[in-house]
């Protein structure tokens, strides 16, 4: 045992009280190795899941033009133009769709608050929430205002949003976790984003822009959530 | 340096508790972080033998600290080891303390 006795320190009285404490710094830096690559798990995961919500995202947004005629951010907010996809008029897709909307939005606040004893979410992931949710609610401010008849521009919107959130996600992650690998990701993926949303916007029709551009995004986070996952991260 | 300043040697002697040792410390470290972790994990992220965790543990879960108990990882048997109130308040204190242990220490070598 290397506990210290009273009236002085274990083993040789003579010994440097640092030399003393060191063996308990050295299994303090295990356990701080094991948060580090914890941390970046966690990051994957939500990585994942972000990728998994870009696709959802595209392919409501594909059915919507497909069999509805616009962008479900019009319907949501009964801006369609049309009388017939006004909220009176659909309500059951309407009040389906804001629950659909809602549902998720408020389970991850429940679960952000408090502790779960299954996540422990940091200070930086409660910031990138708040901020996904503020950019969250600005893309669709600017979808409305552009309005109907300029929805070819709908995935540069969003392209440039996700480019912003990720790119502020980035600091916030690294003052908190201190991983660059993160960091450079995050801005790469920030990057990807805006690029492929100015290429959607003015290459694909606006019927499958969304679809496309949703799930090109997609496949990248979570495919680089998953390879990340078993390549760099996973704990022993 | 072979002599101990009198308040250093009071906060050293002040460490003694089940807390002070490399590997107890690692263990509640760990679980005041992750809440709940199987037995196997603590031993690979420690790197230390199967036996003389168990000890630590036992020690541990003595002095009120911590809880085992049986559970499933990966639909696999696994002993899981969480922490109780007593011991993130012992776990609290002895940071605390070891904060001033290397503060003094770092101002007797200053001077």
């Amino acid at each position: 045992m290397n506990e210290i006795r009273p009236g002085g320190l274990a083993g040789d009285s003579n010994m440097d009280p640092l030399d003393e404490i060191r063996p308990h710094i050295d299994f303090l830096e295990k356990v701080e190795q094991y948060q580090h690559k914890a941390e970046f798990n966690r990051f994957l995961l939500v990585l994942s899941i972000a990728g998994f919500i870009a696709i959802i995202g595209g392919w409501i947004s594909y059915v919507f033009n497909r069999f509805i005629g616009v962008d479900p951010t019009f319907f949501i907010f009964g801006v369609t133009g049309d009388t017939d996809l006004s909220p009176m008029n659909e309500p059951v897709l309407f009040i389906s769709v804001w629950l659909m909307y809602l549902i998720p939005i408020l389970s991850a606040l429940s679960f952000s608050t408090g502790t779960t004893g299954i996540l422990n979410w940091n200070k930086a992931y409660r910031r990138v929430g708040i901020l996904a949710l503020i950019l969250f609610l600005a893309a669709h401010l600017i979808i409305v205002l552009l309005g109907t008849k300029n929805s070819q521009f709908i995935p540069l919107v969003w392209g440039l949003l996700v480019c912003i959130g990720f790119i502020i996600s980035s600091q916030l992650m690294y003052e908190e976790t201190n991983i660059p690998k993160l960091q450079g990701g995050l801005v790469l993926f920030g990057f990807i984003a805006l690029f492929l949303g100015l290429i959607v916007s003015f290459t694909v029709p606006t019927e499958v822009a969304q679809l496309v551009f949703g799930f090109v995004l997609g496949s990248i986070l979570s495919f680089s959530g998953i390879i990340s996952y078993f390549t760099l991260g996973q704990l022993s | 340096m072979t002599q101990t300043d009198p308040p250093l040697e009071s906060l050293l002697e002040e460490l003694s508790s089940p807390v002070h040792e490399p590997v107890r410390l690692g263990v509640l470290m760990l679980l005041h972080l992750n809440s709940v972790l199987a037995f196997s994990t603590i031993q690979k992220t420690l790197g230390v033998t199967a036996g003389n965790l168990n000890n630590h543990l036992t020690r541990l879960e003595e002095a009120g600290f911590i809880n085992k108990e049986k559970g499933f990882v990966d639909l696999r048997p696994r002993t899981l080891v969480n922490i109780t109130k007593d011991g993130r308040s012992a776990l609290v204190n002895y940071s605390g303390l070891l904060k001033q242990v290397l503060v003094t220490i770092d101002h007797i070598d200053s001077k």
